[in-house]
């Protein structure tokens, strides 16, 4: 590679970078590094697009703008900081792939866009500096560029594939050029940024303008505005006194950009949950006995037009009402764990006893994930991180990650919407991104799944959770519980300088997907400068030195700073102080950005020199932005220039509430498509646990420290061999080793599927499974009678398709949609009351659906079926439209306290001669099943629809949750599982599996109200079941536990293999070596290659 | 008393665990800042005798694992204090990414006491992937650390742990490699990964990187300087042992229940490992 720097030429030839013309003060230098084998990935590419690679090298180059007088980087190609001596090579301004003589035809090029942060070429930059002995000096900047040198034969759309596979064209610029041009020379300009120097708060006349011109500017600016809350805003300008106070600080009756884009981004559906709030308005035209339900408990009110009122909204009767009876009942109980107040501070808190508190919050990250995969889930789960840091006061650390993804079949060949990736990009993407953010952050990842259904291709699903833990009071007494800013504390950003990346995230999620939105809230983050600033807070908050602290998530520094203001009322800042990677960064861009990894603390001034001195030692950023005060106002200054005015009680203020319609045609119940073949168990087993959301996702585990921190007990993953996947996951904190034998158990429930046929059971499924699976591995539900420190923090995440009729193709379908989810959320409601365990915590992410134009050629029976049901098409004035609405899914996930966790017991089977039982009665509720799903796709190419869908009596889910538990606390047990997905069939070669050993099953002896065939006994997902397994000697202590819970005995565990007695009376062997084939092979992507090598 | 500096800071994350297990086995310990280590005054240092470089993310793992924490070394200053730290009988024990920091900055293996290059590396494992998994370990009973352990079930969690002397475009050469190459495996191989038998693999699953000839852990000439990629600081109780259930189960048929299971019983062999450190500096 050459340097055609400033004008100097080269000999050379290759990438020639040079700087823009506006840069003469400094020099460019260029080092190669590498090689780098990327034949592994070639084999990846080649699988998936069909080419044909033969081989793939890249080398890295490091571009670093620096000063001129630094001559000597070529005394560092040997070794550190460029160079594993023993691996690779290093040049200096020349291209290193001649001194290889590796064959390539082709070179793919790529480096960050402009403006994103380049952490990678910035400490390489900084690294080379140190070695050389000089300091880093304003205006130096280092980028890493990477070519991939490939030999093979190309198509040119193969070339465009391929580069987009190597690096996401929505992050990166990419050049690919043929050996020949190669060689020739290529010109690339060095990408820093220079923007226009000159800053200007631009200023909007709303007062004198008229309603289209309101939309033209919510257009233009793209805040996501109606014209009624852009009238709103319009109006607050015609307020006399505001004027005047505004002019005292240099403003005027015109509103500035930063407090347009400020106010907007603050009140968009991300960070306002309008949907949540709003007020409903729902028609029942089937007179369903839910909703009849819901008026005699008063969650909705019958107005004189037998229209069903949901008056309060969606997050206040059923989220907010269940947990705050939840919490009176346990304060009259004693031993009160739940933190109050609820729903304020960053995540929802419990007390694990007098000492210690932990709390869970889960983010959905599905708008950036469907662009950027790695990027989007790796901000996710950095960013739910984040909320654990400055959750309270900042000394909470992050113990425990969790993820789930949905996306569509990975193996789905077929039509997608254009820019739409496939899923298998998604999933290996969204992998590795909450790989790199769990594990760079040093955070046990302790479960996770991942969930298949062809409408997620339109729109993926990535969730991203964390607990976190923390001590209740420091060593001398003082409490951690709750933020306390006080007035004249001071504001301070610590983290990253702030960049143009992320502009708009907080309004552009609340738009629905479709082709033009913008890369603006795709962001690249650096889990290891989060890790550095997390060691920073912990201890200065652990020491009391801080008031308060908050995270930067949507909406960046307006979000966190302004929301900490409504606590004294008032808000100083001076936006000229935030750090900027580049110069002439607009100041409504500071307010606004969403530049990852940085946080906002609160202290007195008093602290301040402390505070400063202990981030120079963690090499963290810290500046003081501003101050709380009293005055009502935020007002942001940029250097002396007044930005921002802005009355926080308006601000905040969320009148008028959104006003929504909903309408109920009925569930989606109804008799079961037929299945045509006749298949053995064998097959039926082997096709069923091959479904992808069955399959093992070992290969997931195996990429995530699960044992960091030294605390896990269960991961994430069961055996000997660690080939089966847990159903939940055990952590012993290390602070209270040696104190106690309590721990934390983890799990997760979610039924998107099930949502078809009814979403009040698919959610409220979602919360069951996941108290069972806690049950069965040793957990308790509260206990009402006895104060005890049994807490359990749950949290739930609603991903909704779009349910505002305006905006989706036909009225009907988002009217269903908000009926649907006003279901959901009471099937939760429901049993949080029964089961007395509160939802805390969540997330809702409303617009999981896509609408796309699309052209003459589009025809929907190419489109395969599976997909196909779920498209509508809408011809209309020339137009031609479709819509896909994702699931309605509803994730619960928990973090519960376990007593004693040597009590616990695993899924897999112990002993051979151990007895088999089924807790709870089995149905014949297939509907949405593993089964109807593998039956369908074996038959017809998507999944059987109709039948019923499970449900629960919920007083006998309690009754079997503490039957179970009376059970394995008096140590009878020798393993459970919960029945869930795939049901008995499942969870029993699981435990074969996991245990090593066999089982012996008698189908005639599961218990059942009516006569049931082979499968649906087997594979019925009812809920409210557990498989147990007891030692003989432990059998009639066992049984007399079980009180008036229905229970059938059903078989022996063996040796090896397993054997059905079938209600033909005939037997079935089924061979658990080819199950186990089948239960690997679907999500393996070659995790097992090197043992056949 | 014993006296252990657990390095921390810069994306180090295992620091905690190792801070505990020192504890448990008896050593009182500081957390020291890795900055902090780099500036330290000699005196300082040589308060402790036992310095811990556990594992996690450096520097991010940018430019490679280790990378650039032993390019701040280097240029420190402390890296003569540190081999004298050593040859005066102290300790300098490092776990995974504290290991792959040795091996760049040279003071593994160190022959011939030459700790001025690093000669050779702990590069991508063969599974092309990172990778957690229980992994059997043989270890080498001579060394203090591993007094009284044969057989060792650890846990690994690394994408960087495949040791390799030479490459076909790095700048050493082929028989070069192959000299430190057998130099080492006469002199300074502390752990190596093992298949069924017993025996030293680089087969997957057995090893989960591919490393030549096992090789799972160094040591310097005289043991002082030590490290291995796996996390010895996990195993210090049972209870993190992947069947630690199914064992529970068996003592469960044998009449020890849950409330007996409390001290002794509840050990893990990598607290062997730790408690022998702490033994030896004593």
């Amino acid at each position: 590679m050459v340097i055609i720097a400033n004008g100097e030429t080269g000999v050379v030839k290759g990438l020639e970078f040079f700087l823009p013309k506006s840069i003469d003060d400094k020099k460019v230098s260029v080092v190669e590094v590498g090689p780098f084998d990327e034949n592994a990935q070639a084999k990846e590419i080649n699988k998936f697009l069909g080419t044909s690679i033969e081989s793939l090298y890249r080398i890295n180059s490091y571009i670093m703008v620096h000063p001129p007088e630094i001559t000597n980087i070529e005394d560092l190609l040997r070794g550190k900081p460029f160079v594993d001596p023993i691996m690779h090579q290093a040049t200096l301004n020349e291209p290193l792939i001649r001194k290889l003589g590796i064959p390539y035809d082709f070179v793919f090029q790529d480096m960050l866009n402009p403006g994103t942060s380049d952490a990678e070429g910035d400490t390489k930059l900084r690294q080379t500096l140190l070695a050389l002995g000089k300091k880093f000096e304003e205006g130096d900047v280092g980028f890493r560029g990477r070519q991939y040198f490939m030999k093979g034969k190309l198509g040119i759309d193969e070339s465009e594939n391929i580069s987009a596979f190597l690096a996401n064209p929505d992050l990166n610029q990419r050049l690919v050029v043929h050996r020949n041009e190669y060689e020739r020379g290529q010109k690339v300009q060095v990408p820093v940024v220079t923007l226009p120097p000159k800053i200007e708060i631009q200023k909007y006349d709303v007062l004198r303008m008229s309603d289209d011109e309101l939309l033209e500017l919510s257009k233009t600016r793209k805040l996501a505005a109606s014209l009624e809350e852009m009238q709103q805003f319009r109006d607050m300008y015609k307020d006399k006194a505001f004027i005047e106070k505004r002019k005292e600080k240099g403003l005027d009756e015109r509103a500035t950009d930063v407090e347009l884009e400020t106010w907007f981004g603050l009140r968009s559906e991300h960070c306002f949950h309008k949907e949540f709030n709003a007020h409903i308005t729902l028609e029942d035209k089937v007179n369903d006995p839910i909703f009849k339900r819901a008026v005699e408990k008063g969650y909705l009110k019958k107005n004189d037009k037998g229209e069903l009122i949901l008056d309060k909204g969606i997050f206040k009767t059923f989220i907010q009402e269940p947990a705050q009876k939840i919490y009176d009942k346990l304060e009259k109980r004693g031993k009160n764990w739940i933190v109050a107040p609820m729903f304020t501070d960053n995540a929802g808190t419990v007390l694990y006893d007098e000492n210690y508190m932990f709390c869970i919050k889960f983010e959905t990250h599905n708008s950036p994930s469907n662009k950027e995969p790695v990027q989007g889930a790796k901000t996710g789960i950095d960013g739910v991180n984040r909320d654990i840091f400055g959750n309270m006061r900042g000394t909470f650390d992050a113990i425990a990650n969790f993820f789930l993804y949905g996306t569509g079949n990975i193996d789905y060949e077929g039509w997608l919407p254009k820019g739409v990736k496939h899923p298998y990009v998604i999933l290996k993407g969204a992998t590795q991104g909450v790989r790199e953010g769990g594990n760079e952050s040093q955070i046990a990842t302790l479960g996770g799944s991942s969930v298949f259904d062809p409408r997620n291709s339109a729109k993926c699903k990535v969730h991203a959770g964390t607990v976190g833990w923390s001590p209740v009071k420091s060593p001398d007494g003082i409490s951690y519980i709750g933020k306390v800013p006080n007035l004249g504390d001071l504001v301070f950003v610590v983290g990253q300088p702030v960049g143009v990346d992320g502009v708009h995230g907080a309004t552009e999620s609340s738009l629905i997907a479709d082709a033009n939105i913008s890369l603006g809230h795709v962001q690249a983050d650096y889990s290891f400068i989060q890790a550095k600033a997390k060691g920073y807070i912990l201890e200065v908050a652990r020491d009391n030195l801080l008031s308060s602290i908050t995270d930067f998530g949507a909406m960046g520094l307006g979000s966190a700073s302004h929301e900490m203001a409504e606590a004294t009322g008032g808000l100083f800042m001076d936006l000229a102080l935030h750090p900027v990677k580049y110069k002439g960064i607009q100041p409504w861009q500071i307010n606004c950005s969403e530049t990852q990894d940085r946080m906002l603390l609160v202290a007195k001034p008093e602290n301040k020199e402390e505070l400063f001195n202990r981030a120079k030692l963690h090499d963290v950023d810290i500046t003081q932005m501003g101050d709380l005060t009293d005055s009502g106002y935020v007002h942001l200054t940029h250097g002396e220039e007044s930005a921002a005015f802005i009355d926080i009680k308006k601000l905040f203020n969320k009148e008028p509430r959104k006003k929504m319609h909903a309408t109920w045609y009925g569930n989606g119940e109804k008799e079961a498509e037929e299945i045509k073949g006749e298949y053995s168990l064998e097959e039926a087993l082997c096709d069923v646990i091959a479904r992808p959301d069955i399959a093992s996702k070992e290969w997931f585990f195996r990429q995530k420290d699960s044992s960091v921190k030294g605390a896990t007990i269960q991961g994430p993953l069961i055996g000997k061999k660690q080939e089966v996947e847990a159903d939940a996951t055990i952590q012993k904190p290390l602070d209270t080793e040696g104190k106690d034998f309590g721990a934390i158990a983890y799990s997760f429930g979610v039924n998107e599927k099930q949502s078809d046929l009814d979403a009040y059971y698919s959610a409220q499924n979602s919360f069951l499974e996941m108290v069972g699976k806690v049950v069965a591995i040793g957990g308790k539900l509260p206990d009402m009678d006895k104060a005890k420190w049994d807490a359990w923090a749950v949290c739930g995440n609603y991903c909704q398709p779009n349910s505002e009729s305006k905006t989706t193709l036909t009225k009907e379908s988002g009217e269903h949609n908000l009926a649907s989810l006003v279901r959901e959320a009471m099937g939760v409601r429901e049993a949080e009351e029964a089961l007395n365990i509160p939802v805390i915590s969540g997330k809702d992410s409303m617009k999981c659906s896509c609408r796309y134009e699309v052209d003459e050629s589009f025809k929907l029976e190419d489109v395969p079926l599976d997909l196909r049901r779920h498209i509508t098409l809408v011809e209309k004035d020339g137009k031609r439209e479709i819509e896909i609405h994702d699931p309605d899914s509803y994730l619960a996930t928990c973090a519960v306290k376990i007593e004693d966790y040597r009590k616990c017991v695993s899924s897999s089977f112990k002993q051979e001669g151990d007895l088999i039982y089924v807790l709870g009665i089995t149905e014949k509720q297939l509907g949405a099943s593993q089964y109807h799903e593998a039956m369908g796709y074996k038959e017809q190419g998507a999944p059987i629809q109709g039948g019923e869908v499970p449900k629960a009596d919920l007083e006998e889910f309690i009754q079997a949750g503490k039957a179970v538990h009376a059970a394995i606390d008096n140590e009878l047990v020798a393993s459970c599982s919960y029945l869930h997905k795939g049901g008995l069939a499942v969870s029993a070669v699981k435990a074969a599996m996991a245990g090593d050993l066999g089982i012996d099953i008698n189908v005639n002896s599961v218990w059942s109200p009516e006569d049931l065939a082979d499968e649906e006994l087997l594979f019925s997902e009812t809920q409210g079941r557990y498989m147990v397994t007891v030692a003989k000697e432990d059998q009639d202590a066992f049984e007399r536990t079980l009180n008036d819970v229905i229970y059938s005995k059903v078989g022996t565990v063996t040796s090896n293999g397993m054997t059905v007695l079938k209600g033909d009376g005939k037997k079935e062997s089924i061979d658990i070596s080819k199950v186990k084939e089948s239960y690997q092979k679907t999500l393996s992507f070659g995790l097992n290659d090197l043992v056949k090598k | 008393m014993v006296k252990a500096y657990v390095i921390n800071g810069l994306g180090i994350g295992c620091d905690e665990e190792v801070a505990h297990a020192y504890e448990k086995a008896g050593a009182k310990v500081e957390m020291v800042h890795f900055r902090q280590l780099l500036s330290m005054s000699k005196d300082k240092l040589f308060e402790a005798q036992i310095i811990n470089l556990a594992g996690g993310f450096l520097h991010g793992d940018f430019g490679g694992a280790g990378m650039y924490a032993a390019n701040e070394l280097e240029h420190s200053g402390i890296k003569d204090l540190l081999i004298e730290f050593a040859d005066e009988g102290n300790v300098i024990y490092g776990q995974c990414n504290g290991f792959q920091f040795l091996v760049k900055t040279g003071l593994l293996p160190g022959i011939n006491s030459d700790y001025s290059k690093q000669i050779l590396t702990l590069t991508h494992n063969d599974c092309g992937n990172y990778r957690v998994a229980p992994v059997m370990h043989k270890a080498d009973q001579a060394h203090f650390a591993f007094k009284g352990i044969d057989m060792i079930q650890l846990w690994c969690r690394h994408a960087e742990g495949k040791g390799q002397f030479n490459s076909k475009y790095g700048s050493v050469s082929e028989e070069e490699g192959e000299k430190n190459r057998q130099e080492v495996n006469k002199n300074h191989v502390i752990l190596r990964y093992v298949d069924n038998n017993g025996e030293p693999t680089e087969k997957f699953p057995f090893s989960p990187n591919g490393s030549i000839d096992g090789i799972a852990g160094l040591a310097n000439f005289n043991g002082h300087i030590f490290g291995n990629m796996a996390h010895p600081e996990v195993s210090i109780y049972s209870s993190r042992d992947p069947d630690w259930f199914v064992q529970k189960d068996r003592l469960r048929r044998q009449g020890i229940k849950a409330k007996d299971l409390e001290g002794e019983i509840m050990e893990g062999q990598g607290l062997k490992i730790f408690r022998n450190i702490v033994n030896y500096v004593k």
